[in-house]
């Protein structure tokens, strides 16, 4: 059976306009790699496509999205859940991301680290820490709008960025003293 | 003073904005993806609900409860599970229940197959709190516990365990040997032999355990990262422990 494209997939399209930048770099930041992150919204697309109808109010189309990422990207997550029942990511992951990151020439060479150091740190968020920092610290939506994304309570959320900011921030600390001992090695 | 990842998370939001695919590559994307044939796109995007449904009983409800450190049990959190959800469901509503009962972090894992439903839970350890102990009902068909035929896998580490060796442990647990052992308990079989053999497999794949067995509850705690016996392979992979 071949279906042609039919309204609701234009609809998408119109709804996904005004968003597609911040979906694109949510899919990207929560996923392990950005081709990972690219792969995830292609499939949420597909998924929200499917699903349109279900959508009762359109200008909740954002979160209503943001769900679908999040809802695809723990179904990839548990594929592999008995492999990797360890909720970080890996280190490898997080060098995954930054080579990606370090394809791109045109940026400047310090902004590069800067990217590639966030991407590390991330990367070592267990998944709802992720999402959550991602759409707070990065995407800057409130609270309430990840609670709803998340399907979760606010003392959730502010709880994951909590705890997700004081891994960041011990992640950030050992990052300073490999750098202070290296420059003492060097010396 | 501003968080010392701030400027990092800057670049790091312009970078990905820069490089990501356009609006009009996600419209080629889609109307592709209008084109193609719905049983081939259901075939890859439905996983986990094409599986077959549940049947009448729920045979063994797994429990992996793993944390990196050593912890004192305290508290009850008691769950309930339906099995006529789906997979997707009872992931989420156990994963809700858990973060009602204050570990809002867990991941929930739960696999039909055939009459076996498989509940897989980790919950990420709290460094200034207890891990709650875990107690599972599961509704049988007349919403009654007791309808079911269930046995439950507890499995604690009071240890500390690098990830590669949680993962090992991981694959130990749920691996057919060890599922099996539980699963088709021979007739005739006494706790304690029950115990003993599990122990084994653990002790062979490089954990020191306390195994204790009470008729379809099996209690593991994994009490140190032994180095594994020789010939240690039984149908399971066991990560490098470097």
């Amino acid at each position: 059976m071949r279906r042609d494209a039919t309204p609701a997939w234009d609809q998408l399209i119109d709804l996904l306009a005004p968003i597609h930048g911040d979906a694109v770099l949510f899919a990207r930041r929560i996923a392990r790699s950005t081709d990972d992150g690219d792969d995830l919204f292609q499939e949420a697309v597909v998924r929200a496509g499917l699903k349109l109808a279900t959508l009762r109010e359109r200008d909740r189309f954002r979160p209503w999205f943001h769900q679908v990422i999040v809802s695809v990207h723990r179904s990839r997550s548990r594929r592999g859940f008995w492999r990797r029942l360890v909720s970080s990511e890996t280190p490898d992951a997080a060098r995954q991301v930054a080579a990606h990151i370090g394809e791109d020439g045109a940026a400047a060479a310090d902004e590069r680290a800067g990217a590639e150091s966030a991407a590390r740190a991330l990367a070592t968020l267990p998944a709802a820490q992720r999402e959550a920092i991602v759409l707070h610290d990065l995407q800057e939506l409130s609270i309430e709008e990840i609670a709803e994304i998340q399907r979760s309570s606010l003392s959730a959320v502010k709880s994951r960025l909590s705890r997700g900011r004081e891994r960041l921030r011990r992640h950030y600390a050992a990052d300073q003293r490999l750098i202070t001992i290296q420059e003492e090695c060097h010396e | 003073m501003s968080d010392p990842w701030a400027s990092d998370f800057r670049a790091l939001r312009d970078h990905t904005r820069r490089g990501a695919p356009s609006l009009e590559r996600t419209r080629q994307f889609v109307l592709a993806s209008a084109k193609t044939p719905l049983n081939q796109k259901e075939k890859t995007m439905s996983l986990i609900k094409r599986r077959p449904a549940l049947a009448v009983a729920i045979a063994l409800a797994l429990i992996a409860v793993l944390t990196p450190v050593a912890y004192a049990v305290v508290n009850k959190v008691f769950l309930t599970i339906d099995p006529d959800q789906s997979e997707e469901e009872i992931e989420r509503d156990v994963e809700k229940q858990l973060e009602n009962a204050g570990l809002p972090d867990s991941r929930v894992h739960a696999q039909k197959d055939g009459d076996k439903l498989e509940i897989g839970i980790q919950t990420e350890h709290q460094e200034d709190g207890d891990l709650p102990e875990l107690d599972i009902a599961v509704k049988g068909k007349a919403g009654s516990p007791a309808d079911s035929e269930q046995s439950q896998i507890r499995i604690s580490v009071e240890c500390e365990l690098a990830h590669d060796k949680v993962d090992a442990l991981t694959d130990v647990v749920s691996s057919h040997e060890f599922y099996s052992l539980v699963h088709e308990r021979p007739a005739g079989q006494s706790d304690a032999e029950l115990a003993a053999a599990l122990k084994d497999i653990l002790s062979r794949h490089g954990f020191e355990s306390d195994v204790t067995v009470s008729g379809d509850d099996v209690s593991v705690v994994v009490t140190g990262p032994g180095a594994p016996a020789s010939g240690a392979h039984a149908g399971v992979h066991v990560a490098p422990s470097h």
